[in-house]
């Protein structure tokens, strides 16, 4: 390790290497990803002793250089949507960074361009992938094609509710709740008119598209590795998010209850 | 005999596939890996529909396609260097049990009990099977790559010191 690269300040190297764990925390990182970044980070900066603790909406990072000062920051996670898009762009990033350790500022500004908020607008792709999502299961769970077509007009229309609503929650859980009891009343109503003909498959099909499987794969994979906490914390996320699907569309269900048989 | 089970399974592969790049495409997964998460999804279905006809047990029927599909994510992220779960997750999304949720769901509302009993089990034997397959090859992976990262670099660190300072 050459000593013109390590003799840059302590604080802006943990200020980078938190801001990098965070971004891979908010974007669906494992605990053990996470933290090895972040030392590795730490270390390819020269030396000393560093230790991470991460749980789901903290990170500490504690770092004794190699002139025998302590440093410790703190910072608080917000929740943010699954993109692993972002997530493989800051992994190619860790990378780089313990390759050819640029300055602070570098990082900083490449973190920033990946991270940018995306402008609030309504994309193909996602409009797409819901549509497609929705209506191939319903018919891989034994629809027919009428059925098919219902699920992807309430996919789309979906799409449009997450739109509008997603923004202002912070609170998966209700806001789980509350999409699935609008998705069970459309898909209803599809069968209602008489687009769609099994009320079981178009539902199905919805209920594809709100099913929390990052959260469970990721809750697995934490407590593989030996994060108990995480794990605990993300599978009781995604067994409440399971739990209030199904009670929506319960709820959609008794609502039109004696129409539908 | 493969005539007859293409023609009873064509309909669920052609799906899984199409529903596979549809979930791509929702979490926002790099556009050239789309593909590699397309064929994990028709992997996993294929393998279901062979163990369904081969008529094994419940647990075995996911646990088996989940635990190759995994292999194939951790060996991919190994060679196109990416995180193994965008692999991962597409392939599993065919396996999981979205129909049995709701008929579980269903039959609680309708006050069946005995089958809302029989439903939930199922729907936990499969969760349960899923969750097997990926944690035994992952944790197979785990130890070939993480083997040595997390203590050995701190004690390095800390003889280095030792050996400045004295």
């Amino acid at each position: 390790m050459d000593k013109e690269k390590s003799c840059e300040d302590p604080a802006l190297v943990m200020e980078c290497a938190l801001d990098m764990g965070e971004t891979m925390l908010r974007c669906g990182a494992e605990i053990l990803r996470v933290e090895d970044t972040v030392t590795r980070i730490c270390t390819a900066y020269g030396g000393g002793i560093v230790d991470v603790f991460t749980i789901l909406s903290l990170i500490i990072l504690s770092w004794k250089t190699e002139e025998g000062k302590n440093y410790t920051l703190t910072r608080r996670i917000n929740p943010h949507p699954t993109d692993l898009n972002k997530l493989e762009d800051l992994n190619a990033l860790s990378r780089y960074i313990c390759d050819r350790k640029p300055s602070c500022s570098e990082i900083n500004q490449k973190i920033c361009a990946i991270m940018a908020p995306e402008e609030r607008r309504i994309y193909k792709s996602k409009i797409t992938g819901y549509v497609l999502l929705a209506s191939a299961f319903a018919i891989f769970f034994g629809g027919n094609l009428r059925d098919g077509l219902a699920a992807g007009i309430v996919a789309l229309l979906m799409y449009f509710w997450d739109y509008f609503f997603s923004s202002h929650n912070r609170n998966r859980v209700v806001y789980s709740l509350v999409m699935s009891i609008v998705a069970g009343i459309l898909c209803s109503l599809s069968v209602v008119i008489g687009i769609g003909q099994n009320v079981d498959k178009v539902m199905i099909g919805s209920i594809m598209l709100s099913i929390p499987g990052i959260n469970l794969m990721n809750a697995l994979r934490d407590m593989m590795c030996g994060d108990i906490i995480t794990g605990i914390l993300r599978l009781a996320e995604a067994l409440m998010i399971a739990v209030a699907i199904a009670a929506g569309f319960g709820i959609a269900i008794m609502m039109f209850g004696g129409v539908l048989r | 005999m493969i005539g007859v089970f293409w023609e009873k399974y064509f309909v669920m592969i052609l799906t899984s596939a199409i529903g596979t790049v549809g979930y791509c495409l929702n979490v926002n997964i790099k556009r050239n890996k789309i593909i590699y998460g397309c064929i994990g999804g028709v992997l996993s279905t294929f393998l279901y529909c062979v163990f369904v006809e081969a008529g094994l047990s419940l647990l075995m029927q996911n646990l088996i396609p989940a635990a190759v599909v995994t292999f194939y994510a951790e060996v991919l992220a190994r060679v196109v260097k990416a995180p193994a779960t965008v692999f991962l997750i597409p392939s599993i999304i065919p396996l999981v049990p979205g129909g049995r949720l709701y008929y579980t769901m269903r039959a609680i509302v309708d006050g069946e009990g005995a089958d809302a009993k029989v439903f939930a089990m199922e729907t936990i034997i499969i969760a349960l099977g899923i969750a097997v397959g990926i944690v035994v090859v992952s944790l197979f992976f785990y130890h070939i790559s993480h083997k040595r990262i997390q203590f050995k670099v701190r004690f390095d660190q800390m003889k280095k010191i030792e050996e400045n300072g004295e």
